[in-house]
């Protein structure tokens, strides 16, 4: 399925939600993505979130249930495919560099079935201690044990919504799950489905089964490919 | 609601758009025949001015108020008999100028072609006339003030001819100059006329005596009276003989003749017998005599002319003293006839001056009307009618009907929907607010 999605624009909604994000919660910090139903593009959010405070040279991780979002592309620059990471399957936690340093953590469905709570919270304060943001794909929070689990450990949530949807009982429960936290309340972000669909057919669905995964340093960019970039940030700036 | 909200919510329902619009479509095609055709006839007038400049006190730009005034329309209304309401007229008539011109187009809109044209013909002539009315409104009052000042004064110099010719007629004198030596020269003659009448009477009056005086019945009225009466004449007749007897006894007879002193007697007797016969018949009233009757007549014939020389000598007496009686009028009629000389002198001063005022009251009200007039240029004819404004506003009306309903649909469609679309229904389900959206401008 072809979709044409402007990503010129929305590498600039990233980073007015990011500007926005850095005004109100101060680094070190942890941010929850989560909705209501798991359609509702929480990965989406918190991949492009996560990709956008790293290319201010914020220490970034990103921790999520998929290794899909390895596969995303890149929203500020046009995606090629030498610019996209993989997953693998090596335990070791490792960074992508990409202007700052994005480390994706992915725990698999096994694993997360089988962990427990001070586990995963020891891994996120890890996380915390050696970034300055965590964030967080939580998913569909009714459905979730992984947003649930990692709730009491997030400073502050993001909600995803999935725009022409109708309201759920779902939704009902989530907010009285979030108005029981702590944790502050930033805001709704509003995902179209067509801007979904396109996240999810870029990335190809791979369950990379792991729980952590390490993604090496990305190659050296080309010449051409340096001047590109270089004179696409000269435009934006202006 | 913004312009992009708008738009969004169209292409988002489009499918309802067009297919109201398709549906709005067909039946607007389908019931084209239902609207009634429109007519529009079109005149033109210009405004014509003086070397070319325009009216001063109307402009071409007033034009249109004035042709579409409830003025000229109830004129052309009440001219043509139509029977559609005032207000209806003047929705349906149109005038414009056409560009920076003097012409103006006045046009009507009917459902009948015929009266298209007339009223807009109608409406043009109207305009036509009102334009000069109003131009030599000013003037046309002052004409009409001295139009009626003139028709009082031509009034009252007709009541002074009637009062001037009575005093004329009762007195004819009046005209004159010479008005008491004519009188007196009339005194004078009606006195000799009456002297001869006098005279004349007199000498009537004598042979009317003359023929009545005396005894009534002459000599000879009185033989022809006694003749014819019977009884007279045998009593004479008896008297005669024994009269004729007695001379004869005398003649033979002495005196001593026994019968003598008898036939004495007897005739004695017989002629007072005769006299008393005599006295009846000339004291019968029937008794008839010729030369009596003849005498009569002549008698009454000349009483009748004294009766007529002494009417007409009262004639001249009467005629005599009313000459006098004028004569001693003369100072208090010449006078007043005087006077009405005089007043009508002044009359016809004063008419001849409001005359001219009033010429040059036309005058300038001529020099006003040639100032600026209001001309049909071109009148509405059949060939110019054929217009069907009325079909392609009634399809522009209802195409835009349809578009609000189509329009309309889609948001009517948009409300009952579900599903949540705009940040605003989110912040407010959710009560955060929403600080992202991702694609909606993709």
């Amino acid at each position: 399925m072809k979709h044409r999605i402007a990503t010129d624009s929305m590498a600039r909604e990233f980073r007015l939600l990011r500007n926005r994000i850095e005004a109100e919660i101060h680094a070190p910090a942890v941010l929850l993505v989560t909705s209501a139903t798991e359609r509702d593009g929480a990965g989406l959010t918190a991949y492009g979130l996560a990709e956008s405070l790293s290319k201010t040279h914020q220490r970034t991780a990103l921790l999520t249930t998929s290794a899909t979002v390895l596969n995303a592309p890149d929203w500020s620059t046009p995606a090629t495919p030498t610019l996209r990471r993989r997953a693998s399957d090596r335990l070791d936690a490792g960074k992508i560099l990409v202007e700052g340093g994005l480390s994706v953590v992915s725990v698999s469905h096994e694993r997360l079935a089988t962990i427990s709570r001070s586990s995963i919270a020891t891994l996120v304060q890890g996380l915390r201690s050696e970034h300055d943001y965590v964030v967080i794909d939580g998913g569909g929070l009714p459905d979730n044990t992984f947003g649930l689990l990692l709730l009491a450990s997030a400073d502050a949530v993001l909600v995803s919504f999935l725009a022409g949807r109708q309201l759920l009982p779902a939704d009902r429960t989530m907010l009285d799950t979030l108005e029981k936290s702590e944790a502050k309340m930033l805001g709704v972000v509003m995902n179209e489905q067509l801007v979904i669909d396109h996240f999810n057919d870029t990335v190809p669905k791979k369950e990379p089964g792991v729980e952590r995964i390490t993604v090496t340093e990305k190659p050296p960019m080309a010449l051409g490919q340096r001047l590109e970039v270089a004179l696409q940030r000269i435009g934006k700036s202006f | 609601m913004t312009p992009q909200r708008f738009f969004n919510t169209l292409k988002r329902r489009s499918i309802f758009v067009w297919s109201v619009l398709a549906v709005g479509l067909a039946l607007m095609y389908s019931f084209r025949g239902l609207v009634p055709s429109s007519f529009a006839g079109v005149a033109h007038v210009v405004l014509v001015a003086e070397s070319g400049a325009r009216d001063p006190s109307v402009s071409i730009v007033d034009l249109p108020s004035i042709a579409t005034s409830t003025v000229v329309l109830q004129r052309v209304r009440n001219s043509l008999k139509l029977p559609i309401s005032l207000i209806n007229l003047k929705q349906n008539v149109s005038a414009s100028v056409l560009g920076r011109s003097s012409i103006m187009a006045v046009g009507f809109h009917d459902q009948s072609a015929e009266r298209a044209i007339d009223v807009s013909n109608a409406v043009a002539d109207e305009l036509s006339r009102y334009y000069d009315e109003i131009s030599t409104q000013r003037y046309d009052v002052n004409v009409n003030r001295l139009s009626t000042e003139l028709a009082g004064e031509a009034n009252k110099m007709r009541a002074i001819d009637t009062a001037m010719s009575s005093v004329v007629a009762a007195n004819p004198f009046v005209v004159s100059d010479k008005s008491i030596d004519n009188i007196t020269t009339e005194i004078s003659t009606l006195d000799e006329q009456r002297a001869v009448a006098l005279a004349q009477l007199q000498g009537d009056q004598a042979l009317a005596a003359t023929s009545a005086g005396g005894p009534l019945r002459s000599q000879t009225a009185q033989h022809e009276i006694l003749a014819g009466d019977p009884a007279y004449v045998a009593a004479r007749t008896a008297a005669a003989r024994d009269s004729a007897q007695l001379v004869s006894d005398r003649a033979t007879y002495t005196q001593s003749f026994p019968g003598l002193p008898g036939e004495l007697a007897k005739v004695q007797s017989e002629s007072d017998a005769l006299k008393r016969e005599a006295t009846r018949a000339l004291s019968d009233p029937n008794a008839y005599s010729p030369s009596a009757a003849g005498t009569l007549a002549q008698h009454t014939r000349q009483l009748a002319i004294v009766a007529g020389d002494v009417a007409r000598l009262n004639q001249l007496d009467e005629l005599v003293a009313n000459a006098k009686s004028t004569l001693g009028a003369v100072p208090t009629i010449g006078a007043k006839y005087s006077q009405l000389s005089a007043e009508r002198t002044a009359m016809e001063t004063e008419y001849a001056a409001l005359a001219t005022r009033r010429a040059n009251a036309l005058a300038n009200r001529a020099e006003a009307s040639s100032l600026g007039s209001v001309v049909v240029l071109d009148r509405a004819i059949k060939a110019d009618t054929q217009l069907a404004g009325g079909r392609t506003r009634a399809a522009v009306v209802a195409f835009i009907l349809v578009l609000a309903l189509a329009v309309g649909t889609a948001f009517l469609v948009e409300s009952l929907d579900p599903r949540i679309r705009r940040p605003e229904e989110i912040e407010e389900l959710y009560g955060i607010p929403v600080v992202a959206t991702f694609g909606s401008k993709a």
